[in-house]
């Protein structure tokens, strides 16, 4: 919360300095968001949350694929199929 | 009708019988499945093959508020894609079959969903036998227990990859989740028949 507050107080101390720091500010902004590096932290992170996403999909759905908690009807149904596989291997 | 040839009806067994239907998401796989699964099947067997050289006729109806993932809000979300309402069931009519190796048969055959007709072209695996076994639900039956016959049991199982925007339905969104048009459908359906077909020797 305090460096919030700080962050707020200069700020709003380096917009009093004059329009020209705010250009300034503004297009250091503009260049930081177009470069590379910004573009590879996106990337980076939408990677991050896919695996975090992954991850959590193969946690629910189990070791064997069945998603666990799954009512008696797609048990039945999960049976019923592999016993198929497993006759026509 | 060739020497050796017997005419089958059987009925769909809902308790051996099974539809799993497979789609990728933004987060891994959703299945949605059901054993409530209809239909019938007319043909001609010819020393416990299917002649494909007799007309037959195949169909199967699947109710679409039996398929269930096991998560309320998926269900929901599929139910109302399919306008279960409008149109309660899925069904497919074979068309053609076509022998490509012992109890293997290349197929066509119409399938409907959400009212809309595509004509699909797939390969069924048919394993016949005669066994006991459980015959279908009666309505109206006085005994909740199975009754147990000798007769004809077909098992007929397969895979089909179904592009859901051919049947004209909208892709299915939860919050942010996201969900593949190609969709893997696998099915089990058990039919059975008492021995009371025709033999003509």
């Amino acid at each position: 919360m305090e460096a919030l507050l700080a962050f707020y107080f200069g700020w709003s101390m380096g917009a009093r300095s004059g329009a020209h720091g705010m250009e300034e500010l503004n297009a250091a902004l503009v260049s930081l968001r177009e470069s590379d590096e910004f573009a590879g932290l996106v990337v980076a992170l939408r990677s991050h949350a896919a695996s975090i996403m992954r991850e959590v999909a193969e946690r629910v759905e189990g070791a064997d694929g069945a998603p666990m908690g799954m009512p008696d009807v797609l048990a039945r149904v999960y049976e019923l199929i592999r016993t198929t596989t497993t006759d026509s291997a | 009708m060739a020497l050796g040839t017997r005419t089958a009806n059987l009925a769909v067994v809902s308790a051996e019988s099974a539809v799993l239907i497979e789609a990728r998401s933004s987060v891994g796989l959703i299945s949605f499945g059901t054993t409530a699964v209809r239909g019938e099947f007319r043909g001609a067997l010819v020393n416990g093959e299917i002649d494909v050289n007799e007309p037959s006729h195949a169909s199967l109806v699947v109710p679409v508020t039996s398929l269930t993932s096991g998560n309320a809000l998926y269900d929901a979300e599929l139910h109302d894609r399919l306008n279960a309402q409008r149109y309660p069931e899925i069904t497919a009519e074979l068309r053609t079959a076509d022998a490509v190796g012992p109890g293997r048969f290349s197929v066509s055959g119409d399938l409907t969903i959400h009212g809309t007709t595509r004509r699909q072209i797939g390969t069924l695996a048919i394993a016949i036998s005669k066994t006991a076994a459980a015959s279908p639900e009666q309505p109206g039956a006085r005994t909740a227990a199975p009754v147990v016959v000798t007769g004809l049991v077909v098992v007929v199982s397969g895979t089909l990859i179904v592009d859901i925007r051919d049947f004209d339905i909208e892709l299915p969104g939860v919050l942010m989740l996201q969900i593949y048009p190609d969709v893997t459908v696998s099915f089990r359906v058990t039919a059975i028949s008492a021995d009371t077909g025709r033999t003509d020797n």
